[in-house]
């Protein structure tokens, strides 16, 4: 199965918007937590090939910080937060005045830090999906891993659509600009059958 | 000079020495290389599910029949099927907390379909929670596994 064989240039039109709106709640969630002005990037929606994801990647193997928040409901998928060494550093330093030295030796505040700026980031996200589409959506508790790039994108999308020989990623990537340039990339992956669902709710399918 | 062949997600590819097999990123997935050290011929595969429900898609994600295809292109490019032996690495629980269990149903179909095809497995690092990269190289048979180690460094081990 692919998703690139199911889903019309409209409707990639409509999953772009709905990134927009997911993560444009995200970005003000991340600017009030921060007191700084956080921009979001176009959204982009990518139907890449499970076998080419390692070259979609442009660093596989960067060690991140990924937040996956799982999404039950009446549309189910993955949503994964992903920032780079030197972001999540900031992003920590920011918010405890404490920088780790290396991603793989946080302690324990550190750890649920990150991982709680990555919850709130994709609930906010969620939330607004829910808003947007009537649809019911509840975020499950968030799961922290410290990794390679392209290996928790793949995992993630394994665990979304087993069966699927792409992936489809509704992506975003926030930005803040303050001397130090912090990125964030924002991710959602549907489960099959959730998108007839968005699609039907918003008139598109 | 030696090849460098990369070997995306659910595929296979197969070829003759002197070359590298490489494949990056692996969680749950599984690594399983092959090789005739007599032709100096071999084949990795990237495998993502242990057994396909329907016969359709792309095959080379299941251990199952994915594996068996690639023996028979090795087979193909000169590989006598009574040589072979296999070293497979992978099968982590990255989502550990969730009990996620595909990685260990993958390296546990792999090793029944290596069985049932006649193949020896030589070596395994397999399980865990950490990703792996793998690099394989089929002059001598050397599985190189890459993974995130402590202060951000990349932990090589070799088996």
């Amino acid at each position: 199965m692919r998703w690139r064989d199911s889903i019309n240039t409209m409707q990639l039109d409509l999953l772009k918007e709905i990134g927009n709106i997911g993560a444009g709640n995200a970005a003000t969630a991340l600017s009030t937590m921060l007191s700084k002005e956080v921009e979001i990037e176009v959204p982009h929606v990518s139907l890449v090939e499970l076998s080419e994801l390692y070259k979609y990647l442009k660093r596989p193997e960067e060690i991140v910080s990924s937040t996956m928040v799982g999404i039950n409901g009446e549309a189910p998928g993955k949503m994964l937060m992903n920032f780079d060494s030197e972001s999540t550093k900031l992003l920590i330093f920011f918010l405890t005045g404490e920088k780790p030295d290396d991603l793989t030796s946080m302690n324990d505040m550190q750890s649920s830090v990150i991982s709680e700026i990555g919850n709130i980031l994709c609930s906010t996200y969620v939330i607004a999906l829910s808003n947007f589409t009537s649809l019911f959506l509840e975020t499950e508790v968030p799961i922290l891993i410290i990794d390679m790039f392209a290996a928790v994108v793949a995992e993630t999308s394994i665990i979304a659509s087993k069966d699927y020989d792409d992936v489809l990623m509704i992506e975003t990537i926030l930005k803040i600009h303050d001397g130090n340039t912090l990125n964030g990339f924002l991710t959602m992956f549907p489960e099959p059958g959730s998108l007839e669902k968005i699609f039907q709710k918003l008139g598109v399918s | 000079m030696e090849e460098k062949i990369i070997i995306g997600i659910g595929e296979f590819k197969v070829a003759r020495n002197p070359s590298i097999l490489v494949t990056l990123g692996l969680g749950s997935c599984v690594g399983v290389c092959v090789r005739d050290s007599y032709s100096h011929t071999g084949g990795m595969i990237h495998i993502m599910l242990p057994e396909s429900k329907d016969s359709t898609g792309n095959l080379a994600k299941y251990a199952h029949p994915g594996i068996k295809l690639m023996i028979d292109e090795m087979i193909k490019i000169g590989a006598d099927p009574k040589n072979l032996e296999a070293k497979i690495a992978g099968g982590a629980s990255m989502f550990e907390a969730k009990g996620f269990e595909i990685g260990k149903r993958n390296a546990e179909k792999i090793k029944e379909v290596l069985h049932q095809l006649g193949i020896k497995l030589i070596a395994e690092d397999v399980g865990g929670n950490r990703a792996r990269s793998l690099e394989y190289k089929i002059e001598n048979g050397v599985l190189s596994i890459k993974k995130v180690g402590g202060r951000e460094s990349i932990e090589i081990i070799q088996i």
